[in-house]
């Protein structure tokens, strides 16, 4: 089967600043394959090259060198059919016309994608319906919450009912009520039948919702993997946070099996890393015995994943 | 479906350009800069003591600034940039070109408005009289030629964002310069000349003197279909312009550029 996004030996290269500096690599080298009906996540912390892809698959950039298809349209020889099947969402305030109602800016949209104009009054109805903005849809985007504005984002990508849909960060900056109704609505679409592209900075995020994720860091792809991978990686690495340790305690409890590490935040909570999984429960024992009892655990960061997991080569300096 | 989109992107220019203006803000700020500027030439007329220049000078910047404000769409991209919609139009299947075009036709009505607005209010203090009825069609065919050239550098700044407001300062004062508003296109050398009939407004406003002390002629006639002969080359040069630029764009990453 044909899969639906791919980039072969990916490479965007862009203009230094100065003169005489070399030139930002955002993306090197990056070859992967999307396949049809999937939420791919790709996964990677700020300045990874995330939008740059994103960007290349929805024609809005060209690489430096490498190719990329959607559904079998290669993003540089023929833009326009690729325009035709994809959708696209950015995470962020910007890309709507905020002096428009919500209505007004999906006519907008349905009249640049050709939507005929018989079925575009009941898409645009089905669509508002769908993300929950019937009861606004008359009123301007400037009086939108964050939350709505995402929402009507997705709205405006799905207006030419595509095939493809490339999401950018698009749950970054909202609350975590509104990003768990996103990522609902997100997984609705797949059940459609939709592939769906998907960036983000959140492993939870990537972990909850996505088929397949890659893992990218500083314009490099470090390796495909399913959910329960991460999710193996979420809890492994998971940390100990407790307020009100004294100084006794916070040295018996870095002698314990499985702790890498402790260390003090500046506002007195104490941070234990552990090496392995199944030394989380002893550790909070062993606090709740010394008298402790504001702790809990926390998932680790996705820099901190990296670098165990990958060791210098996911390094982010 | 062209229409359509044109259509859609009017109600933005039309929205957009209610809330940048009261009426209040429109009539003592832009609308008193263009009175000024008309007295101010005019004046000169009044200064060596010649009815036909003040005449000349009037009919002149009031043409002018029916230009000035359709160019103004000019460095219009700016604002699809600041509201981040520029990507999301490139990635979209269709030219920009009926985007730009009908977000800004209501820069075309204003145009001719104003265009009066200045003659009504500049003509009493300067002891103009006469029968000014062809003035309303001669302006909407100088604005109608002066929309392509608009495009085309709204087109033009989609490839160099920091460039838009410079050029069309450049292009709008050639065109005052030699395009015959306040001193007669004769006075400059043949190849100038031949260089503003590529322009709008020149052929246009040449018509319209024409028409304003002889009539309707078909010199007149012939003057004012030139003007909207080059507003449709331009139309067809700014064409190909979005397709071009956007694609230039998409190579060094400017499209979404904030500036
Ligand atoms: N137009 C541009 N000009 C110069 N450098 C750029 C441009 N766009 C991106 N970059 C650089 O390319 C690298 C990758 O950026 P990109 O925006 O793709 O990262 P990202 O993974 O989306 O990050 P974030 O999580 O912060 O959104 C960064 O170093 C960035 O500074
Ligand atoms: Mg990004």
């Amino acid at each position: 089967m044909q899969s639906a996004v791919t980039t072969t030996a990916l490479r965007r290269e862009f203009k230094p600043r100065k003169r005489g500096l070399d030139p930002i690599t955002a993306l090197d080298d990056v070859s992967l394959a999307v396949e049809p009906g999937e939420i791919h996540g790709l996964l990677g912390p700020n300045g990874a090259g995330k939008t740059t892809l994103v960007k290349i698959l929805s024609t809005i950039l060209t690489p430096t060198s490498g190719t990329a298809t959607v559904l079998g349209h290669d993003v540089v020889e023929d833009p326009g059919a690729v325009r035709r099947v994809i959708g696209l969402v950015f995470g962020g305030d910007r890309g709507l016309y905020t002096l428009l109602s919500a209505r007004h800016n999906l006519e907008y949209w349905a009249a640049l994608y050709g939507v005929p104009s018989r079925d575009t009054g009941s898409r645009i109805d089905a669509l508002l319906a769908r993300v929950g903005l019937t009861r606004r849809a008359d009123d301007r985007v400037e009086t939108y919450s964050r939350g709505m504005r995402q929402r009507l984002h997705l709205a405006r990508g799905l207006i030419s009912d595509p095939e493809v849909l490339f999401l950018d960060e698009p749950t970054v900056g909202l609350d975590p009520v509104a990003s768990l109704e996103f990522r609902q609505l997100v997984m609705t679409l797949r059940e459609e039948g939709k592939t769906i592209f998907l960036t983000t900075h959140d492993m939870g995020e990537a972990e909850a919702i996505c088929d397949r994720v890659s893992l990218i860091d500083r314009g490099a792809l470090l390796a495909t993997e399913g959910p329960e991978t991460l999710g193996r990686w979420i809890t492994a690495y998971e940390r100990v946070e407790a307020r009100g340790v004294t100084d006794d305690a916070a040295t018996m409890v870095s002698g314990l099996p499985g702790v890498m590490s402790t260390q003090r935040l500046p506002d007195g909570t104490l941070r234990i890393e552990t090496a392995v999984t199944g030394v989380v429960r002893p550790i909070m024992e062993a606090l709740l015995a010394a008298g402790v009892t504001e702790l809990g655990t926390r998932p680790p960061s996705l820099e901190e994943v990296y670098l165990r997991v990958f060791g210098d080569r996911g390094l982010q300096v | 479906m062209t229409i359509r989109i044109a259509a859609n992107a009017a109600r933005v220019g039309y929205r957009e350009t209610r809330s940048q203006y009261t009426w209040r803000s429109w009539l003592f700020g832009w609308v008193l800069r263009l009175v000024a500027q008309t007295l101010f030439f005019a004046a000169m007329g009044i200064l060596v003591g010649s009815d036909d220049l003040i005449e000349f000078a009037l009919i002149g910047n009031v043409a002018a600034g029916v230009t000035l404000m359709v160019l103004g769409i000019g460095p219009d991209t700016a604002w699809e940039r600041s509201q981040g919609t520029l990507p999301l139009l490139i990635a979209a299947p269709r030219s920009l070109l009926p985007v730009f075009a009908g977000r800004n036709v209501f820069h075309l009505v204003q145009g001719v408005g104003e265009g009066l607005v200045i003659f009504v209010l500049v003509a009493p203090w300067v002891g103009v009289e006469g029968n000014y009825l062809w003035l309303p069609p001669a302006l909407m065919a100088i604005a109608l030629g002066s929309y392509g050239l608009g495009l085309f550098i709204a087109a033009f700044a989609i490839r160099k964002p920091r460039w838009g407001n410079t050029i069309y300062n450049l292009v709008y004062w050639t065109t005052v310069a030699i395009g015959g508003v306040n001193v007669s296109r004769t006075v400059f050398p043949h190849w100038v000349q031949q260089v503003g009939s590529f322009l709008p407004l020149v052929h246009g406003l040449t018509g319209l003197r024409e028409l304003l002390s002889n009539g309707f002629t078909g010199a007149a006639v012939g003057q004012l279909g030139l003007e909207l002969a080059v507003g449709a080359a331009w139309f067809t040069v700014a064409l190909a312009g979005f397709a071009l630029f956007s694609q230039g764009g998409r190579k060094d990453g400017t499209i979404d550029l904030v500036e």
